[in-house]
């Protein structure tokens, strides 16, 4: 569970977020929407720790410092080194040690083994966000949080990220954040909103609704 | 719901983090291969040295028979050097020709490595290299966006005190290399010159000067913390590394001595307190300041400097990263 209660966030006299409480169960995958520069990447700098906020963010009743081995959080810029290769760049992000075995296996349809093999500055933007999203896979991470995850990323891309996700909720609590309602919200089974700095928590979406929708969004790109 | 019980990654499993992209980054290798080059320089340079000392030498032995003077027994009188301005005067040639000629056989030799590499590196490279590598440290993950991902996972003081370890790492490997290196070096010059000149026959007659070895490396890791430190603070504050590097280098090697406080001074002073300059590198000499208060200075302003690449990076947290 991360629980944010009576958060306040202000970048140079701007409020982005205002007094929000919210609370993001384990094994559910939360989506976490709101327009352009409404402050979602703010906020998840503060959830993860590297953004001065007021109220309290808690994972578990635990403090940021004591669950770092168990965060990890896909920014939306995909930063990689260039001069490493991929396998080498998931082990940056990690900041571990992991066989190529175990890095291919995450999600081998996800980030093949040439891809992987590349220097980083030779991958595109959203090769760079696979790499990510197997270095989020691989993390085992008990919190995982996903900046806009799949802009950039092809459909077939999303649909592995999708099915990835659904199959690893269980076991972890996922943040999500997004524009495209229709692809976000199939993967998700919370929503919570991020209007004009006020959090509003919309609950729990239909649960058959998002299986069948996170599964048809699979079959039909599998397809 | 309790608590996960989960330590943060430790700082020690962040140095080897921090060493990789220091080499993938182009960076260590560079600083090696630079180091390496100039270790081979310096003793080039110092068998030069050898050759012209022993010629100077050989000139002076021959003036004395020319004047029907005893070279011999000159030898076994001390030499005198006065300063008058800028004019020096000897009062015993034979005598201070041998004493430079065997001090530099005693420079050349593989047993000299350490003090002459320390001595020459310690104040003339180490405080340009590590405050680049502790700036490139301080930056360089900034540049690809990378920091955020850092701070994530190793939080805010583990990061900083990762890169001061790994800057000390650095100093243990750039300075191995360099001893190395220079060894290696020393030992063929050596032997190449032992079989042109008569090496063995310039015993040293004066005695000579005590070496405190735990003094001198001492000083040269004040060095290394100070400037690396140094270094890593500026990156933290301002982010970026071109501007700050630039400004040092104009700093160090353009920029006369701007006072006794100066911190290139402090360094100048320690220098001259544990090493022994009498061959052929030469460190400026130092605007007269106590050695304790320029000790006291150069520690205070390390701890100062340490301390500075923390209180930067909550600063600059997270808008730089």
């Amino acid at each position: 569970v991360i629980e944010l209660q009576n958060v306040g966030i202000a970048v140079r006299g701007r409020t982005i977020v205002e007094q929000g409480t919210a609370t993001l169960p384990s094994a559910t995958v939360t989506h976490l929407a709101g327009v352009n520069g409404s402050g979602k990447t703010t906020l998840i700098r503060a959830i993860a720790g590297i953004q001065r906020y007021s109220g309290s963010i808690r994972f578990d009743t635990a403090d940021v410092a004591r669950v770092r081995s168990q965060l990890y959080v896909c920014f939306d810029d995909a930063p990689v080194f260039p001069y490493l290769s991929g396998y080498e760049n998931v082990r940056l992000l990690l900041g571990r040690g992991l066989s190529r075995a175990a890095i291919a296996s995450v999600a081998p349809a996800l980030a093949d083994d040439r891809m992987l093999r590349m220097r980083a500055r030779q991958l595109s933007h959203g090769q760079r966000k696979r790499v990510h999203l197997v270095a989020a896979l691989a993390s085992g991470a008990r919190y995982l949080i996903l900046d806009e995850a799949l802009n950039g990323v092809d459909a077939p891309t999303a649909a592995q990220v999708a099915d990835a996700l659904v199959r690893r909720s269980p076991s972890a609590t996922v943040l999500i954040t997004g524009h495209h309602d229709d692809t976000y919200g199939a993967l998700s089974t919370r929503r919570i909103e991020l209007v004009g700095g006020s959090l509003i928590d919309r609950g729990r979406l239909d649960d058959r609704a998002v299986t069948a929708t996170a599964t048809g969004l699979v079959d039909e790109v599998s397809a | 719901v309790s608590a996960p019980a989960a330590p943060s990654p430790g700082v020690l499993r962040q140095v080897p983090v921090e060493l990789r992209l220091l080499w993938r980054g182009f960076v260590l290798p560079v600083c090696l291969i630079i180091c390496a080059l100039l270790a081979v320089g310096n003793v080039a340079n110092t068998a030069n040295s050898v050759r012209a000392d022993y010629a100077l030498v050989q000139h002076t032995r021959a003036e004395y028979a020319a004047n029907g003077m005893n070279f011999a027994a000159d030898l076994g009188k001390p030499a005198k050097v006065t300063t008058s301005g800028n004019e020096q005067s000897v009062t015993n040639l034979a005598r201070y020709d041998y004493d430079t000629m065997a001090n530099a056989v005693i420079a050349i030799s593989p047993a000299s490595s350490v003090t002459e590499s320390l001595k020459y590196f310690g104040f003339l490279l180490y405080p340009l290299v590590f405050f680049l590598v502790g700036l490139w440290l301080a930056t360089g993950q900034r540049r690809y966006r990378l920091e955020k991902v850092t701070l994530v996972r190793v939080g805010t003081v583990r990061t900083v005190a990762a890169r001061q370890l790994t800057l000390l790492v650095v100093a243990a490997i750039v300075t191995a290399t360099i001893l190395v290196v220079d060894a290696v070096s020393r030992a063929v010059a050596t032997s190449t010159l032992a079989a042109q000149l008569p090496l063995s026959a310039f015993s040293p007659l004066s005695p000579q000067p005590t070496q405190n070895s735990f003094a001198q490396w001492g000083v040269i890791v004040l060095v290394v913390l100070f400037f690396g430190g140094a270094g890593i603070a500026v990156g933290a504050f301002t982010g970026v590394f071109a501007v700050p590097a630039i400004v040092f280098l104009i700093w160090d090697y353009v920029v006369p001595f701007l006072g006794a406080h100066d911190p290139r001074n402090w360094f100048d002073v320690l220098g001259h307190a544990v090493y022994s300059y009498a061959s052929t590198f030469e460190l400026s000499p130092p605007i007269p300041l106590g050695v304790p208060i320029a000790l006291a200075a150069a520690l205070a302003g390390a701890v100062v400097l340490l301390a500075l690449g923390y209180l930067g990076i909550r600063i600059r947290n997270p808008l730089a990263t």
